[in-house]
C-alpha cells in the first residue's frame, strides 16, 4: 500500500488531506493503522508519508490491533462471535512472523505517546460487545483517547466482528455500527 | 470471514449515504485485490476506483 504505484499517486495527490478519509474493517483497521504509524514514525526503508495538513478522518470498524489471547473477551466471546480462535490464530501465522510483531504491525503493542499528533482531524472507532476483539479494542481507543486523538470510541450492543459487513452480505436490517458510520461520514464530508 | 461482497455492498451504501448528504459524488481508492468484486457489485455507480 505504501509502494503503490506513480501513477496511483499522482492521482491522490489532486486531493488535499482534509477531504481524504482512510480506514477499514478488520485487517483493514490494521492496515489503515500501519499507514498512520508510518506518518507519525517512518519506517526504514519505507517511502515516507509527508502530509501538508491532517486527514479529513480515520474509520476504524473491529480493527485488528491485538494478535494476542490474553484478554477476557477473547475466552468469553469464544462462542458467540463470527470469528473463531483457530482461524484467527492462523491468521496470525500467516500474516505476520513472531519477529515483526511490532507497533506498525500491531497496533496494541504500542503505548498511547506513539499516537500522539495522529494526523487526521476525527477518528471513528467502533467495535462490537460480543466479539473476540473487544477488549482489545476498548483498550487500544482508550489509547487513543489518552493520546489526545479526536476520536470517538464506540461498543456496539450485541454486535460481533464487523457485524455491520455481515448484514450488507446476509440482506439483514443494520445496526448501530452501520448507522454510526453513515452519520460520522455525513459530518466528516460535510 | 465475511466474504468481500458484504464489504463492497457496504461501501456501495456509505457512499450512497454521502451522496444523498452532500449531493456529489465521492471518490474511492480500494486495494487491488477487491477490484473485481467492486465491478460486479457496484454496477453503474459512478464512484472513481484505482489501484492504489
Amino acid at each position: 500500500m505504501l509502494e503503490s504505484p506513480p501513477c496511483s499517486k499522482s492521482e491522490i495527490d489532486i486531493y488535499k488531506n482534509s477531504q481524504i478519509v482512510i480506514g477499514g474493517d478488520s485487517c483493514g483497521g490494521n492496515l489503515a493503522l500501519g499507514v498512520i504509524s508510518q506518518i507519525l514514525h517512518p519506517m526504514k526503508g519505507l517511502t515516507p508519508l509527508n502530509l501538508d495538513g491532517h486527514l479529513a478522518g480515520v474509520l476504524l470498524i473491529s480493527p485488528w490491533v491485538n494478535f494476542g489471547e490474553d484478554t477476557p473477551s477473547f475466552t468469553a466471546n469464544a462462542l458467540k462471535d463470527c470469528l473463531h480462535p483457530p482461524l484467527l490464530r492462523e491468521m496470525v501465522e500467516t500474516y505476520v512472523a513472531d519477529s515483526d510483531r511490532n507497533n506498525y504491525s500491531e497496533p496494541y503493542l504500542a503505548e498511547s505517546s506513539w499516537w500522539q499528533s495522529f494526523p487526521a482531524k476525527s477518528v471513528l472507532h467502533l467495535w462490537g460487545e460480543i466479539e473476540l476483539l473487544r477488549d482489545s479494542c476498548a483498550e487500544f481507543g482508550g489509547k487513543l483517547s489518552k493520546a489526545g486523538v479526536n476520536v470517538e470510541n464506540i461498543e456496539c450492543p450485541l454486535h460481533v466482528h464487523v457485524d455491520c459487513i455481515l448484514d450488507a452480505q446476509a440482506g439483514l436490517e443494520y445496526g448501530e455500527m452501520a448507522t454510526n458510520t453513515w452519520g460520522w461520514l455525513v459530518r466528516v464530508f460535510s | 470471514m465475511p466474504p468481500l461482497d458484504g464489504h463492497i455492498k457496504f461501501l456501495k451504501r456509505c457512499v450512497d449515504e454521502i451522496h444523498k448528504a452532500r449531493g456529489e459524488e465521492v471518490p474511492i481508492a480500494l486495494l487491488q485485490y477487491s477490484m473485481g468484486s467492486v465491478h460486479s457489485e457496484l454496477g453503474l455507480c459512478s464512484i472513481w476506483l484505482t489501484n492504489i
